[in-house]
């Protein structure tokens, strides 16, 4: 695999990001450095061993799986932390009745 | 302007009648004084008379939530953002009685070991105009260390709380994963994420520590074992404690951090503990699987800021044009990060990286596992160099990265880990000497990370 610029361009097009001819040239020698390090991942004999498939080893065992939506959210909290719907939609670049607007996707049909 | 007490301090002064306010109204001077850019925003709420933490001043990291406040990220993408809710790391903090005084800078989107990623300017280091605090939580440990406050939160997501504690000659502590609720705290890597406290003192970061955890049913990873104080671990002996020292992956250590770190085993046997050799064979790979794992996290969480529903928005002539120009704006380091972990979640790579790397994340955990029938901590150095110049890694990620070992086993095993000031020389720079317990064990790391108190 070689990181080049071209890959680079493609990644970011993936990401949606924008970027700018000397991001690309300092990106990309900086990402062929971080890949070819990681490349010892590759060399582990023993990974696939995998211990998470006895229960008594799941480290996600104590935690919530799915939380309980009969539990009161409010159980052991501040009185009302619960985000406002209003105030979170009055942080929004742009509003119409209450939703949130993008720019028009498709073009010519009203 | 009166000696800054510790947080346990002022909770007995208050208790005892004095103003609860009159520790944070210093607080907020300080902070406004501040000449370290370790404050991106400051502002007073009003402290309360009653509970564990009434009068203690208390800083966040800028990206937990705080209801009505700015919580930028040190982000352009958040600049303007308000946050409309507290994190629930926050209203713990408000309920036991602290105030909060302002918040504090950090790499962006917590993205960097330096604090040098800061949209708006680097922090510096307390003691050195030349050196960095460490990241990403760098505000944070700087105005603990520089007395502003006895306490700060921060957020851990690969050594983010411990390093810069380390740096700056402070307490650090990052909980067992799910330990502390995420709520609220704007997430980077959700499977690695942690909130928690740095402070001058031991005791004060295990008395926040205990005010913070605890199950939020908001947090699906929360853990739901009810919380044991940690506090009383402060006054445990460490007598009889077997502390493992995983020697082969300690090379990388400079001498002046060896030193320190030798003299703080030597410090452990004076006072009963054993130190004991343990092998951790896969955790010379944390930078690798930590750099995939990070990444590609970030990278879906990251898709959020689009222009859509908060935040930045720069106009484009189509949709796609506009999410592209508001992500432009994101700095070097997050774009590089969302590159990586976009590319290690991209057909074709997947399996080789982000599958390979969960493999051996898995791996590393078990070597803990291994380890901990060996003895009851995992101690290191918290990292390999003291505070290192402002600029020296710009060029070079990798480096910056690959400084990070001896934080990251812990991060990916989701372990709980203490970062305390071990004993330097007169004048030297600060040295952070790292302990790893079982889940859920923190008060074992407190009954070791009290032998450290005003040791640098």
């Amino acid at each position: 695999m070689t990181v080049d610029e071209a890959l680079v361009r493609r990644v970011a097009e993936l990401a949606a990001l924008e970027l700018d001819d000397d991001e690309v040239a300092r990106f990309a020698p900086q990402l062929a450095s971080i890949l070819a390090h990681a490349e010892e991942l590759a060399e582990v004999p023993d990974a696939d061993q995998d211990p998470d498939l006895d229960p008594d080893q799941d480290p996600d065992a104590d935690q919530d799986p799915d939380p309980d939506p009969d539990q009161d959210p409010d159980a052991d909290q501040d009185p009302d932390p619960d985000p406002d719907a209003a105030r979170l939609r009055a942080a929004a670049p742009q509003l119409a009745d209450d939703h949130f607007v993008f720019p028009r996707a498709v073009r010519g049909a009203e | 302007m009166s000696e800054l007490a510790s947080a346990v301090d002022l909770v007995a002064a208050v208790h005892a009648g004095q103003d609860a306010d009159a520790a944070a109204r210093e607080a907020e001077a300080r902070a406004e004084a501040d000449d370290r850019n370790a404050f991106l925003h400051v502002g007073r709420t009003p402290a309360g008379s009653t509970g564990p933490l009434a009068g203690v001043p208390v800083a966040l990291k800028d990206n937990l939530c705080q209801r009505d406040t700015p919580t930028t990220c040190a982000s352009k993408l958040l600049e303007d953002w308000v946050a409309p809710y507290d994190a629930t790391a926050v209203a713990r903090v408000r309920a036991a009685g602290a105030a909060l005084v302002g918040k504090t800078n950090m790499d962006e989107f917590g993205m960097g070991s330096s604090t040098e990623h800061s949209a708006f300017g680097p922090a510096l280091h307390p003691r050195d105009d030349e050196r960095v605090p460490g990241g990403s939580s760098g505000g944070s440990a700087c105005a603990v260390a520089r007395g502003v406050v006895p306490v700060a939160l921060g957020t851990d997501t690969g050594g983010s709380v411990r390093q810069p504690a380390a740096f700056c000659g402070v307490f650090g502590l990052k909980p067992t994963y799910g330990a502390v609720s995420r709520y609220g705290l704007v997430a980077f890597g959700s499977s690695l994420d942690v909130v928690g406290p740095l402070a001058r003192t031991a005791r004060d970061a295990a008395r926040v520590f205990d005010v913070i955890a605890g199950h939020d049913p908001r947090d699906a990873t929360s853990l739901r074992a009810p919380h044991a104080l940690t506090e009383p671990g402060c006054d445990d002996s460490p007598r009889g404690l077997r502390v493992g020292v995983p020697e082969a992956l300690l090379e990388g250590a400079t001498d002046e951090v060896r030193a320190a770190f030798d003299a703080a085993l030597a410090r452990l046997r004076a006072e009963g503990a054993e130190v004991v050799p343990v092998d951790l064979p896969h955790a010379k790979l944390s930078v690798s699987v930590y750099y995939v794992l990070a990444t590609a996290e970030a990278s879906s969480n990251l898709a959020r800021f689009d222009g859509g529903r908060y935040g930045l928005r720069v106009a484009g002539r189509d949709p796609g044009a506009m999410v592209r120009a508001t992500r432009a704006h994101f700095g070097a380091e997050v774009k590089r990060r969302i590159l990586l972990g976009t590319f290690a979640l991209s057909a074709g790579y997947h399996d080789r990286y982000y599958g390979q790397a969960q493999r051996v994340r898995r791996a590393i955990a078990r070597d803990y596992a291994a380890a901990f029938s060996d003895c009851d901590v995992v101690a290191t150095p918290t990292a390999p160099t003291v505070a290192f110049r402002r600029g020296e890694h710009a060029d070079d990620p990798l480096a910056m990265y690959l400084a990070d070992l001896y934080t990251l086993p812990a991060s990916l095993a989701g372990l709980p880990a203490l970062s305390a000031p071990a004993p330097v020389a007169s004048g030297g720079l600060p040295v952070g000497v790292q302990f790893v317990a079982p889940a859920r064990q923190e008060r074992t790391l407190f009954a070791l990370g009290a032998r450290f108190e005003a040791a640098s």
